[in-house]
C-alpha cells in the first residue's frame, strides 16, 4: 500500500450568507496517495472546483464557511497556507485568462515563481524556463518569454501554466480542467510530461475534468462527485467497467463513441458557399512577425457543416476574424457566391453571417442584461421596437430552449450552458445564411456539451443554413460536420469528407489525431 | 440603489465614511441658518471674543478676530466639495472621452497625438501645473477647480484608453464589430458601461486628493480668498498662534484628513466591493 500524501477528513463547505445556507461540499473524505493520479469527475456546479481550492486553501472565508479537516502528510506545518502554495502544492486553473498577470511578461511571472522556489539567479531562471517552454511546446522559447498573456492564445497560455505548476516540482499537482483548449495531440503529449513528472519525483496529482478519455487514460482511481457529495471513488477499471452509483452509470454512458454510421454518411454537396483563396495573415509581435495563416485555401459549400480541426495557435481565431472581416488579411481574397452563382468580394462585416465564440463568459457583455444582447443585432439592423425585438427574440429562445425568465439577468447570472445558448440566440436572431461555431463547446461538461452539439445540429437541420464549426477536438465534429478541414500551423493541410479524414487520413498530424480518438 | 446598499453592508468602514462625508455636506449648508454665529462666515470680527478656548458655547472654540471656529470649519466643507466633485467631473469630462477615442483607435495616428498630448500634461509635477493655471487665472475657487482638473484629466484618460483597449479586444465587442457596429456604438454600449466601476473608484480616491491639493493651494495664497472660507485658508490664517490658540488650526486640520481618509476608504471599498462581485462570476 502507497503513503498518503494528503486527506481530507469530513470537508464540508457552505456559501457564508445570511439569507442562503447553500451546501457546496458535503462531507467529502479523500485521500491521495504518493505518486497516483486521482480523477475527479462531476457535470458543473457539482463542487469539483470548491474542493481543489478548498485543498489549496484558496476559498475566501468571508464567502465560505468550511469544517473539517485537510492533512498534508509530507509537511504537517499547514497553518501557513502560503509556503505550501506554490512550494509543495501547485494548481493549474481552469480558465488560463484569469490565471497570468495581464501587465508582465509571462517569462517574468514564471521566474519570479522559480526565483521563490529555488532561490536561482537570473540567469539560471532563464535557462529553465527555456527548457520548460520546450517541453511544452511553446517554440522559439525566447520570443514566448517576452509576450504578455493577450498575445497569446488560449492553448498557449495554458501551457504556459502547466509549464510553471510543474517546474517547481510539487509534491501535489490539483489541476482543475487544464486541458479544455487543447487538442487531443497536445492534450496527449502534455500529459505525457506530467506522467513522466509523476514517476520521476513522485508527485501525485488531482486531476478534474469532464474528459472522460483523459481520466480514463491517466487516472489510476477515479472519484466522481454529484451536487457536493463524493458518490463513488474507485480504481478507474472499476468505475468504468463496473460502475456503482446511478449517477456513475449515467456519466460514464456519456462517453462519446464513434458513430460509424453517423460518420459515413456521403456528402452530396457541391456547390461553393464561400472561397477562400491564398489567405495570409502576419502578426507583429515585438517587431518579430509571427505567422498565423500561410496562403491558406478552402471553400465552404453551401448548406454544409463544415468542421475545421486544429491545435491552438493553428490559426483557427484568426480564419474566424478574417472570415468575419474583424481584421484584415494581409494577402488573398475571400469571396461570397449568392444564389445565381455570382461571386463576390467579401470586404466588409457580413451582417447575414452568425458567430458563436468559445469562452461564453467573454463573448456576452457582463453590463447587459440577456434580452439587450439578443437585441443588439437587431438594433444594429434599425430594429428598434420592443415588440418586434421581443417577437424575434420569443422564436431563438424558443428554439435554444432559453427560459423567459433568464431575459432580465445578467450573464454572470447564468451557467455557462445558459449562456452559451443564449450566445447561439444571438447569432441565430438575424435569421443568417452562414454560422460560424468557434469551439462552442470545449468549456462546457460532457452532459452539456452533447445537449449543445444536438442544439446546433437541430438548428442546422431546421434553418438550412451553412456553418463552420472550429475545434481542436475531433470526435465533437463526428456526426455533424458533412466535412472536415485540418489546420496546421496555418495551413490547410487537408480537407475532405469526415469519413475519409478519419479513415483514409494522408497528412501525419491528421494521422497522429485520428489515432488518438480510436484509442 | 440595492448596490449601493450592498457596498455599505460589506464593511463597516463604508458605512461610517459615507456617513460623515454626508453627515458633513448637509451640515454645510444648514450651518449659516443653525448657527448662532452664521455672521462669522461672512467676514464679521468680534474683538472681543477673540481666542476662546473649546466650550459648550464655542464648541471648537474662537479664532483670534473672535469667530466660532465650529462654524466656520463646518462651512468650509462647501468649498473642499465643490472642489471635490469640479475636480473629478471636470477631469473625467476631458479625460474619459479623450481616453475612449484613443483607445477605440489605438495604433493609429488619433491614439497617438491623443496620448502625446495628455503625456505632456504628465510632464508636470501634479502640483506646478494647478499652480500656474491659477497663477495665470487669478486665485480663486473655481480656477482651483479648473488647475487642477485640467492636471488630472491626463489620469482618467490613461484608465479608460487602457480598458478600452483591453475591452475592444473582447469577443462581445468582435460579435458587434461582425454585425456591422460602428465605433461610437462600440464605445457607448460596450467599452463605457465596462469602465464605469474604474471611473467610480479613482474618482472617489481623486476627490479626497482634490481637496488636500486645493488647500495646499489656498495656504499658499492661489486658492480661495477672505472673507470665503475653506480649509487651506484656514489653516493658513491659524499657522502663526498654532502654538498658542492650537484649536484654530487643529480642527479644519482634523476636518481636511477625515474627508481625505473618507474618500479614501470609499475608493478602496468600491474596489474590493467591484472585485468580489466579480470574483463571484
Amino acid at each position: 500500500m502507497k503513503s498518503k500524501i494528503l486527506t481530507l477528513n469530513d470537508i464540508s463547505v457552505e456559501l457564508n450568507n445570511k439569507k442562503s445556507q447553500a451546501k457546496i461540499l458535503d462531507s467529502i473524505s479523500l485521500d491521495i496517495y504518493k505518486s497516483e493520479i486521482l480523477g475527479l469527475i462531476g457535470k458543473t456546479g457539482s463542487g469539483k472546483s470548491i474542493l481543489a481550492k478548498t485543498i489549496v486553501g484558496l476559498i475566501n472565508s468571508k464567502d465560505f464557511k468550511k469544517r473539517g479537516e485537510i492533512l498534508f502528510h509530507e509537511d504537517n506545518n499547514l497553518k501557513d497556507k502560503t509556503t505550501l502554495r506554490g512550494l509543495q502544492v501547485s494548481m493549474i486553473f481552469q480558465e488560463p485568462t484569469k490565471s497570468l498577470n495581464p501587465v508582465q511578461s509571462v517569462g517574468k511571472q514564471f521566474r519570479i515563481i522559480l526565483k521563490k522556489k529555488f532561490r536561482y539567479n537570473k540567469g539560471r531562471c532563464q535557462k529553465m524556463i527555456k527548457a520548460w517552454f520546450k517541453k511544452v511546446q511553446l517554440r522559439p522559447a525566447n520570443s514566448f518569454m517576452q509576450r504578455y498573456p493577450h498575445q497569446l492564445s488560449g492553448g498557449q497560455m495554458q501551457r504556459v501554466m502547466i509549464a510553471i505548476a510543474m517546474a517547481i516540482r510539487p509534491k501535489l499537482l490539483v489541476a482543475d480542467e487544464i486541458t479544455t483548449a487543447l487538442d487531443a495531440n497536445l492534450k496527449n503529449e502534455i500529459f505525457d510530461l506530467v506522467l513522466s513528472l509523476v514517476k520521476e519525483s513522485k508527485t501525485s496529482v488531482l486531476l478534474i475534468s469532464h474528459d472522460l478519455h483523459l481520466i480514463k487514460s491517466y487516472c489510476d482511481r477515479i472519484s466522481v462527485i454529484e451536487k457536493g457529495r463524493i458518490v463513488e471513488t474507485d480504481k478507474t477499471k472499476n468505475i468504468f467497467g463496473n460502475p456503482k452509483a446511478w449517477y456513475t452509470k449515467k456519466t460514464v454512458k456519456t462517453l462519446f463513441k464513434v458513430d460509424n454510421k453517423k460518420a459515413l454518411s456521403k456528402s452530396k454537396l457541391s456547390e461553393p458557399f464561400i472561397i477562400i483563396k491564398n489567405i495570409s495573415k502576419t502578426y507583429n509581435v515585438f517587431g518579430s512577425s509571427v505567422l498565423a495563416l500561410k496562403k491558406a485555401n478552402l471553400n465552404i459549400l453551401n448548406k454544409e457543416v463544415l468542421g475545421i480541426i486544429g491545435q491552438s495557435g493553428s490559426g483557427k481565431s484568426t480564419l474566424v476574424k478574417i472570415l468575419l472581416q474583424v481584421i484584415r488579411q494581409d494577402e488573398g481574397v475571400i469571396k461570397i457566391v449568392d444564389g445565381l452563382g455570382r461571386a463576390k468580394k467579401h470586404q466588409e462585416p457580413n451582417r447575414k453571417f452568425g458567430v458563436v465564440f468559445q469562452d461564453s463568459l467573454g463573448s456576452l457583455n457582463p453590463k447587459m442584461k440577456i434580452f439587450d444582447i439578443l437585441a443588439e443585432p437587431l438594433v444594429l439592423r434599425g430594429i428598434t421596437s420592443f415588440e418586434n425585438i421581443k417577437q424575434k427574440a420569443d422564436i431563438v429562445m424558443k428554439q435554444t430552449n432559453i427560459k423567459d425568465s433568464f431575459l432580465y439577468r445578467y450573464p454572470y447570472e447564468l451557467s455557462g450552458g445558459q449562456r452559451q445558448r443564449v450566445s447561439i440566440a444571438r447569432a441565430l436572431i438575424t435569421e443568417p445564411s452562414f454560422l460560424i461555431l468557434d469551439e462552442p463547446t470545449s468549456s462546457l461538461d460532457i452532459q452539456v456539451q452533447k445537449r449543445i452539439l444536438r442544439l446546433i445540429k437541430k438548428i442546422k437541420e431546421k434553418n438550412k443554413i451553412t456553418v463552420v464549426l472550429i475545434s481542436h477536438d475531433l470526435e465533437s465534429m463526428i456526426g455533424l460536420a458533412d466535412r472536415i478541414a485540418v489546420l496546421y500551423k496555418g495551413e490547410i493541410v487537408e480537407q475532405g469528407n469526415t469519413n475519409e479524414i478519419l479513415y483514409n487520413p494522408n497528412n501525419q498530424y491528421t494521422k497522429n489525431l485520428v489515432s488518438t480518438i480510436s484509442n | 440603489m440595492k448596490s449601493f446598499f450592498n457596498f455599505l453592508y460589506l464593511k463597516k468602514s463604508n458605512l461610517i465614511a459615507v456617513l460623515f462625508l454626508v453627515l458633513i455636506f448637509f451640515l454645510s449648508f444648514l450651518v449659516p441658518f443653525l448657527s448662532p454665529y452664521s455672521d462669522d462666515i461672512h467676514g464679521a470680527v468680534f474683538f472681543e471674543n477673540k481666542n476662546h478656548l473649546p466650550s459648550i458655547s464655542h464648541w471648537f472654540g474662537t479664532d483670534s478676530a473672535g469667530r466660532d471656529v465650529f462654524t466656520l470649519t463646518v462651512y468650509g466643507a462647501m468649498s473642499s466639495f465643490k472642489v471635490a466633485f469640479g475636480v473629478v467631473f471636470l477631469s473625467v469630462l476631458i479625460g474619459v472621452p479623450v481616453g475612449l477615442i484613443a483607445g477605440a483607435s489605438s495604433g493609429s495616428k488619433t491614439d497617438e497625438a491623443l496620448m502625446r498630448i495628455t503625456d505632456g500634461f504628465l510632464a508636470f509635477p501634479p502640483i506646478v501645473l494647478p499652480i500656474i493655471i491659477t497663477t495665470v487665472l487669478g486665485p480663486s475657487l473655481n480656477n482651483v477647480i479648473i488647475g487642477i482638473a485640467i492636471s488630472w484629466f491626463p489620469w482618467y484618460a490613461r484608465i479608460s484608453r487602457s480598458q478600452a483597449i483591453i475591452i475592444k479586444s473582447s469577443d462581445y465587442v468582435m460579435v458587434s464589430k461582425s454585425l456591422g457596429a460602428s465605433k461610437f456604438h462600440i464605445i457607448k454600449n460596450h467599452i463605457f458601461p465596462n469602465i464605469v466601476n474604474s471611473l467610480f473608484i479613482q474618482g472617489s480616491i481623486d476627490a479626497g486628493y482634490a481637496i488636500l491639493t486645493a488647500a495646499g493651494l489656498s495656504f499658499i495664497g492661489l486658492g480661495v480668498q477672505p472673507p470665503d472660507v475653506e480649509w487651506g485658508l484656514l489653516i493658513n490664517t491659524a499657522r502663526s498662534q498654532f502654538l498658542n490658540n492650537w484649536w484654530v488650526m487643529f480642527f479644519p486640520g482634523l476636518f481636511l484628513v477625515l474627508s481625505v481618509v473618507s474618500f479614501n476608504i470609499i475608493g478602496d471599498g468600491l474596489r474590493e466591493y467591484y472585485n468580489r462581485k466579480w470574483d463571484r462570476i
